[in-house]
């Protein structure tokens, strides 16, 4: 009966972090090329398969494997001795085509391209908010930063993509039943 | 001063564009922008970069998982692949046999395919200390990063060579240990895909025992001359301390050959 209970509870946490994979992915991909994110992604999976009695059940099962992430995203790094690799502008702007973006392709390619301006850390801290809805505090534990550091990046990395991104107007329209919609960038004709 | 009367900066802003404010501090900040046009400009603006952004990686997203991933996290007891898991592990159970010296027989005339192994004495490429380069570097990334020659001293093995076997599409890596009595045990071990299947029918002899086993994205076969009870313990020891340990929630590896 306590080994089906321990099994039961195993079962519980590789479901949690298998639920997880998709996000690993995508953040895999602001840190690594194409070839490389999958990678990351399966070795950070092994470890946390190795590592899961470290985890406390309660606590942010998210936030810890985006932690084993970025640490041998860092770790790679560091032993290989190169900058990082990252997706290349034509994959990203496409991707998001093919996912259906409301944005036409070329300011897609624009948004690509002034955020792979950005040093690393300033898109490592962007993406973990943006795309993760992350807290600052949970950006700061991932990345083993102050939380002061992720909003000064934060405000930085914005800052220079609001410069790149000046020839957009913002389009602030309404939705079907009159609110108005987040306003969306579009490109000067 | 409280909270509340703290003027309006860059840290409301900022927060504010991520949705991060208590709706005391929120309703603060949009009193501000209706007043200040250049701040709500550039609070606009840094909403939509920010949902650019999200439009940018959506579709990494939306991307159905690789197998491979999903693999990582399987437990080693037949769950829902384990069809799949037994006809990789029967592919590789045909390649365990046929390196170890024609236990099963090759299927087709021109010698090819996953069955129509080259004996382990011309396969042997290396008797040395365990090295996990040289043959290994022909195979795919996946099963390179994953190689691991288990330290078989315990059990009375003596790890004698590694080389790489099976197909082009379908490699495995061949480590041969030598017995206190002058046998031979083969563990292979091959990166676990969808569309492995074998490719030559089991044939049994008398002698040869087999254990596979399939474990995150592998396939593992162990062969040699005992039974399979008897390999099933070595196949134990190789599986290391820490997967010994998640044998209690009752994986059973799976057993064929003699009994």
């Amino acid at each position: 009966m306590e080994f089906r209970q321990e099994s039961a509870a195993d079962d519980d946490t590789r479901w949690l972090i298998a639920r997880e994979i998709p996000r690993l992915r995508r953040y895999a991909r602001v840190l690594r090329n194409d070839a490389g994110a999958d990678d990351l992604v399966q070795d950070c999976l092994e470890r946390a398969l190795r590592k899961r009695a470290l985890w406390q059940r309660g606590t942010n099962m998210r936030a810890w494997l985006f932690r084993i992430l970025y640490n041998l995203h860092l770790t790679s790094l560091r032993s290989n001795r190169r900058s990082p690799q990252t997706v290349p502008l034509e994959d990203i702007s496409a991707a998001a085509s093919q996912a259906g973006s409301q944005m036409d392709s070329l300011e897609l390619k624009e948004m690509a391209h002034a955020f792979r301006q950005l040093p690393a850390e300033q898109q490592e801290v962007i993406a973990l908010v943006a795309l993760e809805g992350m807290r600052y505090d949970e950006a700061a534990e991932i990345l083993g930063i102050a939380m002061g550091t992720v909003r000064s990046r934060l405000s930085r990395g914005r800052a220079a993509l609001r410069e790149a991104l000046a020839g957009h107007e913002i389009v602030a329209s309404l939705d079907q039943t009159g609110r108005p919609r987040r306003p969306r960038l579009r490109r000067v004709k | 001063m409280t909270i509340a009367d703290q003027p309006i900066g860059e840290t409301d802003l900022l927060a504010y564009v991520d949705g991060h404010l208590d709706p005391a501090r929120r309703r603060l900040v949009e009193q501000h922008l209706a007043q200040d046009s250049e701040a709500a400009r550039r609070v606009a603006e840094d909403m939509a970069i920010m949902d650019g952004i999200r439009s940018l990686f959506d579709g990494y997203y939306q991307e159905p998982v690789p197998t491979s991933l999903q693999a990582c996290l399987t437990r080693r007891r037949p769950l829902v692949a384990w069809r799949t898991v037994a006809r990789a592990a029967a592919a590789l159970a045909l390649t365990a046999a046929g390196a170890a010296g024609g236990w099963l027989a090759a299927q087709g005339s021109d010698g090819a395919g996953i069955g129509a192994i080259h004996s382990p004495d011309q396969s042997m490429v290396r008797a040395s200390a365990p090295r996990a380069h040289g043959p290994a570097e022909a195979l795919g990334e996946s099963l390179r990063r994953g190689l691991r020659i288990p330290d078989l001293t315990a059990a009375g093995l003596t790890f004698v060579g590694q080389s790489v076997v099976g197909t082009q599409e379908h490699p495995a890596i061949q480590l041969t240990y030598d017995d206190s009595r002058g046998g031979r045990i083969y563990l292979y071990q091959q990166a676990r895909s969808d569309d492995v299947a074998p490719q030559t029918q089991p044939r049994r002899t008398d002698g040869r025992g087999l254990v596979y086993w399939a474990e995150g994205p592998f396939i593992y076969a162990m062969t040699g001359e005992m039974s399979s009870e008897d390999l099933r313990v070595l196949a134990d020891a190789a599986q290391g301390p820490a997967t010994t340990t998640q044998r209690r929630d009752g994986i059973v590896p799976v057993v064929t050959g003699r009994r």
